[in-house]
């Protein structure tokens, strides 16, 4: 506790304070801009902070990396294009609202929500930091499968279309990410001998194009769009109701929870957080119908829960000294170029990194509301610039994103392809949602069933069957797929008894 | 509610930072259309001289900034040392040396554009050994051959070494043998990734120690070094540059290291010679350009980049990323990979991971 009042001592001075104000804005902007993310900028911005003390920096980078997860529903809600996967889920029914003219709603929720959520992370995080990384280095390879499993299979139920055509999209994206070098072999697949693929293709591009460029085409082709997108938004309409707020509370609190705990995992946990918090809203929803329609809980639980996943990825970072994603590895190489080396001895040698750090985080979450609320009256007037303006700086933006990604013309080339494809599976009312996610959890999946069995050796599957963790989340996986058949069996009868 | 001026604001904030965002690392800017026609080699050359400037007036080169290219993202160790290489390579010429990342396959993919790129000195690009020892002897898909470059200087090396976790009862190599081979284990060891030259290091270890490993790949040393501390891999092979942090914390240990001497900065670690097994597997990195670059050009740029290396600013750089400096000229470098590569060849030939 005298820690953390040590660290409100540091972040409490006026330059600490605008280098915090100066990293949650521009994680915002950044966040916002689709293609252009957190880790670009930081990257950007490593070479121009050594003057600065290590604190300073970080304090800043960190605002970067959590503020970015404030804009990134921005774009999703707005124009249907998600600047990041952990945005994904949160297009589909954000955007529904969007249209519907609750544009403001969603993006309040999506602000408030990300608020409460990073707040109850952080709570978490400065209490419990060393006991959950010695929890998270529990999981290995078997239980990073185990839950990439689960999020497969919740992942099959959250697009409101029929269920084969989700398993076709779910399988095509799987396919999608074995393209490229094999990370157990080191040999090269599905790259028809092209050398910019046996990189894998990225998630960014095909995102970008199959929401991004798919919505600038049926733009051009729907002229009836121009009237229905301008909205007139009154003031009161940009605050949620109170229907909507109280449909939010328990999705914002779980997804916290839910977010914070598959944040401490490796890889594409956040991602996969938002679609179980999306895939668990609309399993307790009492309309449940009314997900994939713009249904509020499925912005408030997704957005909830990446940003708490977000301050998770913290607790193995400055616990264990080890990165779990790409940001936090661009926040470790930023404690590296001050000479700071994060991990168990942190807390020791450099308390005042430590909680200076961890105060910042409150402070930056309180900036980040305080400067997002107002910005929703802002964004959706966004919506009311005319589609021929409007489409074309989607446009250019997203190229520009897409080549920014990887300074390569392949991604915006991909990214063309993509929204061309994507279009036509819109016409075919296929939801491509299912196949981006499932692109970023096949390699997860992939390479943690074979790490799983090399490490099982003799012992083969039964590896998945031994450990508590595993046992534990494949009954959990089981019983989604086997309890709808029985409950409504039970339902029926039931029925038929009140008959 | 707000002006309607301010409306204009917004897409013009995110052009800019939009703008600023694709240029800021992508120095020369791609204005010009490539002038080769051929798909991948013209993605590759992004921002290239396309002949358009004839290479003729060397004399007075660079008369434009030069690229360095890293094959690996924004903050990998290989880019912070690019970045502090080209800033101390900077103060040696009269044109500024700007990073540019192309990531992807280790490195393989910038490699391969490499091949067609202009070769008049504007491009260079940093290295690491696997890519000129261990991929050609596997990776029969290969874009590229040692033929198609110019290797200008060595810049830092760090050796792989053996480790374990701290809580491991193996204090000592011949802890680990003598347990393994008495209960007739067969141990789990992490690297980085397939082929990777850790990866083929702990192949080597086994071998020569005669215990049987079981190899698993990770995504990087971060991955693996989370599996040895969660007690998932009985063992790892890593950079030790990569696993100095957490040694110095106490979470894992090394067991040796596969380098000539022993690490400065970990005095009581001893070689793998020391140990009782005389191999040496050491990841370097080095400078390469297009093969045929002109004479005085190269010149040029080996003298830059070797006052690079030797400025006390990349030293430093190089200390807080537990590397350490290397310099070697054009011909140790390519015998650091012909020796490497041999040992890889008959590492592979008596079968890998078998």
């Amino acid at each position: 506790m005298e820690g953390l009042l040590n660290g409100f001592a540091i972040v409490l001075t006026p330059m600490n304070l605008l280098f915090a104000l100066a990293g949650v804005f521009l994680g915002t902007l950044v966040g916002v801009l689709p293609g252009i993310g957190p880790v670009g900028s930081m990257a950007l911005l490593l070479g121009a902070t050594y003057g600065l003390p290590p604190e300073t920096a970080i304090i800043m980078f960190a605002g970067i990396y959590y503020g970015s997860m404030y804009g990134g529903s921005t774009t999703s809600i707005l124009i249907n294009i998600p600047g990041e996967a952990s945005a994904v889920v949160t297009a589909i029914d954000g955007n529904k609202m969007a249209k519907r003219g609750r544009a403001g709603a969603a993006l309040s929720i999506a602000a408030i929500g990300s608020f409460i959520a990073g707040t109850i992370g952080i709570v978490l995080l400065t209490f419990l930091a060393p006991t959950l990384a010695r929890f998270a280095l529990r999981f290995g390879p078997p239980e990073y499968f185990c839950i990439a499993l689960f999020g497969l299979v919740t992942l099959s139920q959250i697009s409101g279309q029929a269920a084969w055509k989700s398993f076709i999209m779910v399988g095509v994206g799987l396919l999608i990410g074995a393209i490229g070098v094999d990370v157990i072999t080191g040999a090269t697949r599905m790259t028809f001998g092209l050398t910019p693929l046996q990189k894998g293709i990225d998630f960014v591009p095909l995102a970008m194009g199959f929401f991004g460029i798919t919505e600038v085409l049926e733009a051009v082709e729907s002229k009836v769009i121009q009237k229905a997108d301008v909205i007139k938004v009154r003031m009161r309409e940009l605050l949620p109701n109170r229907e909507e707020a109280r449909r939010s509370a328990g999705p914002i609190a779980r997804g916290s929870f839910l977010g914070f705990f598959v944040g401490l995992l490796p890889g594409p946990a956040g991602v996969i957080s938002t679609f179980i918090s999306y895939f668990i809203e609309k399993k307790l929803s009492k309309k449940p119908e009314e997900f994939g329609e713009g249904a509020i809980e499925g912005v408030a639980g997704p957005e909830s829960a990446n940003n708490s996943a977000a301050v998770g990825a913290f607790v193995p970072l400055l616990s264990l000294g080890i990165p779990f994603s790409p940001p936090t590895a661009m926040l470790l190489t930023a404690m590296l170029i001050h000479g700071i080396t994060p991990g168990p001895l942190l807390l020791s040698e450099h308390p005042q990194v430590f909680w200076g750090l961890i105060a910042s985080m409150y402070i930056g979450n309180f900036m980040l509301i305080l400067l997002n609320l107002p910005l929703v009256g802002l964004f959706v007037k966004v919506l009311k610039t005319p589609v021929n303006l409007l489409m074309p700086i989607i446009t250019i933006l997203c190229i520009i994103g897409a080549y920014a990604l990887n300074n390569s013309v392949v991604d915006v080339i991909l990214m063309i392809i993509a929204g061309i494809v994507g279009y036509g599976l819109k016409k075919l009312s296929f939801s491509t949602a299912p196949m981006v996610l499932a692109l970023v959890i096949g390699p997860m999946m992939e390479n943690s069933l074979r790490q799983s069995l090399l490490i099982a050796q003799s012992a083969g599957f039964t590896i998945f069957l031994t450990r508590p963790i595993t046992r534990l989340i494949v009954i959990v996986t089981l019983a989604i797929i086997v309890a709808p058949p029985i409950i409504k069996i039970i339902n029926l009868r039931g029925r038929k008894k009140h008959v | 509610m707000f002006k309607s001026g301010k409306l204009i604001i917004i897409p013009a904030l995110l052009l800019i930072l939009g703008l600023v965002g694709g240029c800021g690392s992508s120095a020369p800017a791609p204005s010009a259309p490539p002038a080769q026609s051929s798909p991948p080699a013209s993605e590759a050359t992004v921002g290239e001289p396309q002949g358009s400037e004839p290479v003729a007036a060397v004399s007075n080169f660079p008369t434009k900034e030069i690229t360095l290219i890293c094959p690996w993202n924004a903050g990998a160790s290989a880019d912070l040392q690019c970045r502090a290489l080209a800033q101390a390579a900077s103060k040696y010429l009269p044109q500024p040396v700007v990073v540019l990342n192309q990531e992807g396959a280790g490195g393989i993919l910038a490699t391969t554009q490499m091949v067609t790129t202009a070769a008049d000195g504007y491009t260079v690009a940093l290295g690491v050994i696997g890519l000129f020892t261990a991929q050609p002897v596997l990776n029969p898909d290969l874009g590229y051959k040692q033929e198609d470059f110019d290797f200008l200087i060595s810049t830092a090396s760090a050796p792989c070494a053996i480790m374990v976790n701290a809580t491991s009862p193996y204090q000592t190599v011949a802890d680990l043998v003598k347990d393994a081979t008495e209960n007739n284990k067969t141990l789990t060891f992490g690297s980085p990734g397939a082929n990777s030259t850790p990866h083929l290091a702990g192949e080597q270890f086994f071998k020569l120690t005669g215990v049987k490993g079981q190899h698993v790949p990770f995504t990087g040393g971060s991955p693996t070094m989370t599996a040895l501390m969660g007690d998932q891999i009985d063992a790892a092979s890593l950079v030790i540059s990569d696993a100095i942090p957490q040694i110095n914390a106490g979470t894992l240990r090394a067991l040796a290291v596969a380098s000539e001497e022993r690490v400065p900065s970990l005095p009581d670690i001893p070689t793998m010679k020391e140990a009782g097994y005389d191999y040496v597997f050491k990841p370097s990195w080095y400078l390469f350009a297009p093969a045929g670059l002109p004479a005085d050009v190269k010149a040029i740029l080996t003298d830059a980049f070797t006052k690079g290396v030797e400025d006390p600013d990349f030293k430093k750089a190089m200390d807080d990323l537990n590397i350490a400096v290397e310099y070697k000229n054009e011909a140790d470098t390519l015998a650091s990979f012909a020796s490497q590569k041999a040992v890889i060849q008959e590492l592979v030939d008596s079968g890998l991971g078998s």
